[in-house]
């Protein structure tokens, strides 16, 4: 295992990359990532993403859990419990404000020998009508190549304004903050980095990052260096696993829209791509492991999931639905953050993958994401989670907006259980707000069960299984009444369900023992490292529910 | 029944089994991966397209890593996705290395210096200048990019661009000799140029004279006798830092030489040495692509070098002229004259 000292980085970037980094943070609040703390940087060209915002009102969210009444300071690491791990949120995102390629080069500056050299590049190098021209603020649209080049140099622009004192940008800000943690901690330090290699601004960035980093740090601290041979980085290299509607010569008939990203040649992007990342001796050199990750099952049209019939090339309305890969790529972080240290010790980077049952369909369990030994850890901790959701969620009402966490509380009371009393509505409302994030919600303008990250995770396998009993997943407002949090998990042996009148499962019965078992036991432990009333409620349940599930 | 295993890799016809419940090592697999992924056909409409959209390279020198690659793989027998793009890239290949073979009076270069406009005062630079942000994007390949022979020090990244006539066209590397670039067009009629598309073209696909075929077989040949001395210089630049092979590069030259031959056979040819003389390059490259057939006039003893390598790397353009000395090539009648 790696050392207690370890320090742990995660950079997510672009689209693909934030979701990646949301399956990572539901798993850390199942306690997937116990007694850390992680320091998360996003990183993207579009700061109106909607794939970015979902994640970082989750993290933020996630934050506010955490930390005592009203501090928001992210509390503390926890062991054995929900929220275990306390996690740090940086965002940075460049900012192009409608620029294009050759506004930004100021390709007009200069004497005429610099002007000409300049031109003469960029034409050898970026197609002019096209790579140099479109408008930058929606990303880089899938051109790598070009991409590459923007965010290095966004990251260094960034690091000589905070250099120089003359920034105001709570962008460069935060990267600053998160450079000086890297900086500090470079003794021992992991940094794992989110992203697709087949998109456009991870793919772009992916490469560049570590000498990005180590270049800023130099410009910023000037006279100090990051050690990038303490430094370990590992990354995902995920490649095409959706597709969208083909752009239309409609859609680029402007010259800020000429360059569109094209799900078509996603699969050529990858290999050029892989290609890439296997030869470049500077990727080879900074990262210590890949893991390759792919989809060799047909690709989920994401089109299904917007109304308007336009290509969307980012903006808020990129809002891509959650898939079993991006938890897989969650699952390569917890490799990477738990490896022993001779194991990085390499000057060379090693690819990696994940083989998974497939009888007709995916049938994932624990396993196959962090392996047998943690697999069984990672089921309890998931499946109690889901427990969680569905009491608050289900029981308690809080799918459909009603103060469900809340409402679970009052039933502890008039159990007799008082110590958390003293929560006040805006705690408990925001746990729901993450169940709700989690597991479902009931959409108040159609009335209908809205799937949050489990959900569709599950979804995306299709046919095939994921973890859990399928009746752990009701897929009706109807069905949310019939919930069983005792027969979530497969194994008998970790099902609780108490039995009705005529011998068939009561789920209100099953409930009913729960808050028996809260009574009775389920009482945090000094080894939890858990202080405040919220973390002391968070764990007594999660205590609870885990012995219910007979786990050890 | 035994269960059945799938591996969570990118669509590829390697079969690749890992064991259940662990991460596999796949790193001496992964060339297989990436070499038989299943990526579809391009069709010929959409080729050009898909040329401009095959940006999945993340390195603003893309288009010189591409041809590189396309030279590395020149041998592979896969020919779809990448790989069908990749003989694309070699037809422009070969084009622009008949470009300076027979007309190399119209090819001309310039050192482009990868660094700021503004170096001295780091702190007024605009970083996104392309002069410098390329310079810096090169990362651990910019001592590929270096004259090796200066000592560390004075090693600044450069990049050579071609013009024929005043177009550009493309740029020396150290990786593939040649890369075209990404957006050129030449109205300029030869022999190695497709008039349709203003791009290079595999001049064998086209009616060649003796002359060119001759001037062509011998730059080639010279090329192929060369190139391991370029990649000794690179050796020496790079040290220790990763390992420099540019051994790939005599297939496809090797390939390119037999292509010469059998056209010329075809057109019954009989090919005669035809030396050039070109001086267009400056050091690491004047090792591989230079060449001087000089004959000494004036006062001194006729006499004649013949050479590649470094021979002209410190010799300004026209100085041999201003001695005295000349090409014989340029006292050869052209072909079909009759000595009456």
């Amino acid at each position: 295992m790696a050392s207690n000292d370890t320090k742990n980085f995660v950079i997510a970037i672009g689209g693909t990359g934030m979701r990646c980094l949301e399956s990572f943070v539901h798993l850390c609040a199942a306690g997937m990532f116990d007694n850390k703390e992680i320091e998360v940087l996003t990183i993207d060209t579009d700061q109106e993403n909607g794939n970015k915002n979902r994640v970082e009102n989750l993290v933020q969210n996630y934050i506010r859990i955490k930390s005592e009444h009203q501090k928001n300071d992210g509390g503390n690491p926890n062991v054995k419990t929900f929220f275990s791990a306390k996690i740090n949120l940086y965002r940075f995102w460049t900012d192009y404000q409608e620029q294009s390629y050759k506004t930004l080069s100021k390709l007009s500056a200069g004497s005429n020998d610099t002007r000409q050299e300049n031109k003469w590049l960029s034409d050898l190098l970026l197609e002019e009508d096209t790579v140099q021209s479109f408008d930058l603020g929606h990303g880089y649209r899938a051109q790598t190549h070009l991409g590459s080049h923007l965010m290095h140099h966004s990251i260094l622009h960034a690091a000589r304004n905070l250099a120089a004192g003359k920034t105001d940008s709570p962008a460069e800000k935060d990267l600053g903050k998160f450079l000086d943690k890297l900086g500090a901690e470079s003794a021992d330090s992991r940094v794992f980095v989110f992203g697709s290699v087949f998109g456009g601004t991870g793919a772009s960035s992916i490469p560049v990052l570590p000498n990005a980093l180590k270049e800023a740090y130099s410009i910023m601290v000037q006279g100090k260096s990051l050690d990038l041979d303490k430094v370990k980085f590992g990354s995902t290299l995920l490649t095409e696993y959706f597709s969208f509607k083909k752009p239309t010569a409609a859609d680029k008939s402007t010259t800020e829209n000429s360059v569109i990203a094209d799900s078509a040649f996603f699969a050529l992007n990858s290999q050029a791509a892989l290609q890439f990342y296997y030869t470049d001796p500077t990727v080879k050199k900074r990262y210590s492991r890949f893991y390759h990750i792919g989809w060799p099952s047909e690709t989920q049209n994401v089109d299904s999931n917007k109304d308007s019939n336009k290509v969307i090339t980012g903006g808020s309305s990129q809002k891509n639905k959650c898939h079993v890969l991006e938890l897989m790529c969650a699952s390569a972080a917890f490799d990477f953050f738990n490896l022993p240290t001779s194991e990085l010790d390499t000057q060379k980077a090693r690819y990696l993958m994940r083989s998974v049952p497939h009888d007709g369909a995916y049938t994932f369990r624990g396993s196959d994401f962090v392996g047998p030994k943690d697999g069984d850890e990672m089921e309890h901790k998931l499946s109690a989670f889901l427990a969680f959701c569905h009491i608050a969620l289900a029981i308690n009402k809080g799918a459909d907006g009603q103060p469900g966490v809340k409402g679970f509380n009052q039933r502890l009371q008039k159990q007799n259980i008082t110590a958390y009393a003293g929560l006040t509505d805006e705690d408990m409302s925001q746990i729901d707000l993450y169940l709700r994030s989690f597991a479902y919600r009931i959409n108040p303008s159609n009335q209908e069960l809205e799937h949050g990250w489990l959900y569709q995770i599950r979804q995306s396998v299709g046919s095939g299984t994921m973890m859990f009993n399928s009746s752990a997943f009701p897929t009706s407002i109807k069905d949310l009444d019939q919930v069983d949090i005792g027969s979530i998990m497969k194994e008998e042996g970790n099902q609780w369900s108490e039995k009705g009148l005529f011998g068939g499962e009561s789920p209100s019965k099953t409930f009913d023992k729960f808050v028996e078992r809260l009574v009775d036991g389920g009482t945090v432990d000094p080894s939890q490292k858990v202080t405040t009333t919220k973390e002391k409620f968070i764990a007594h349940i999660c205590n609870a529910l885990l012995k219910s599930q007979n786990f050890q | 029944m035994a269960q059945e295993i799938k591996s969570l890799v990118v669509k590829s016809q390697e079969n690749v089994a890992g064991s259940v419940g662990n991460w596999t090592d796949i790193t001496d697999r992964m060339p297989n991966i990436i070499r038989t992924m299943v990526t579809g056909k391009m069709d010929e409409e959409n080729a050009h397209l898909v040329s401009a959209a095959l940006t999945g390279m993340p390195s603003v020198f893309a288009r010189a890593i591409l041809f590189k690659d396309a030279l590395d793989k020149s041998g592979a027998s896969s020919k779809e996705g990448l790989y069908e793009f990749y003989a694309n890239l070699i037809d422009e290949w070969r084009g622009i290395i008949s470009a300076i073979a027979i007309d190399p009076d119209r090819i001309s270069r310039k050192r482009v210096y990868l660094e700021y406009s503004a170096a001295d005062d780091t702190s007024m630079h605009n970083v996104f200048e392309p002069k410098g942000a390329f310079g810096s994007a090169l990362m651990e390949k910019k001592w590929l990019w270096v004259d090796s022979s200066l000592i560390e020090g004075e090693q600044r990244p450069f990049i050579d661009v071609l013009f024929l006539d005043k177009n550009l066209i493309g740029a020396a590397s150290p990786e593939s000799l040649f890369f075209t670039g990404v957006d050129y067009k030449v109205a300029h009629e030869g022999p190695y140029i497709d008039l349709k598309s203003g791009k290079f073209q595999d001049p064998l696909k086209a009616s060649l004279t003796k002359e060119d075929v001759e001037s062509l077989h011998f730059f080639v040949n010279q090329l192929k006798e060369n190139w391991s001395k370029l990649e000794e210089k690179l050796r020496s630049g790079v040290k220790d830092r990763f390992t420099v092979a540019i051994d790939y590069l005599d297939a496809p030259l090797q390939t390119f030489l037999d292509d010469i031959e059998a056209y010329a056979a075809s057109k019954s040819y009989d090919l005669a040495k035809r030396p050039l003389s070109i001086d267009t390059f400056e050091a690491p490259f004047d090792i591989v692509f230079n060449h001087s057939v000089l004959l000494g006039g004036g006062s001194q003893p006729m006499s004649s070098t013949s050479s590649a390598a470094g021979t002209a790397s410190g010799s300004a353009p026209g100085a041999a002229q201003s001695s005295g000395a000349y090409n014989p090539a340029d006292l050869l009648l052209p072909e079909g004259s009759e000595i009456l």
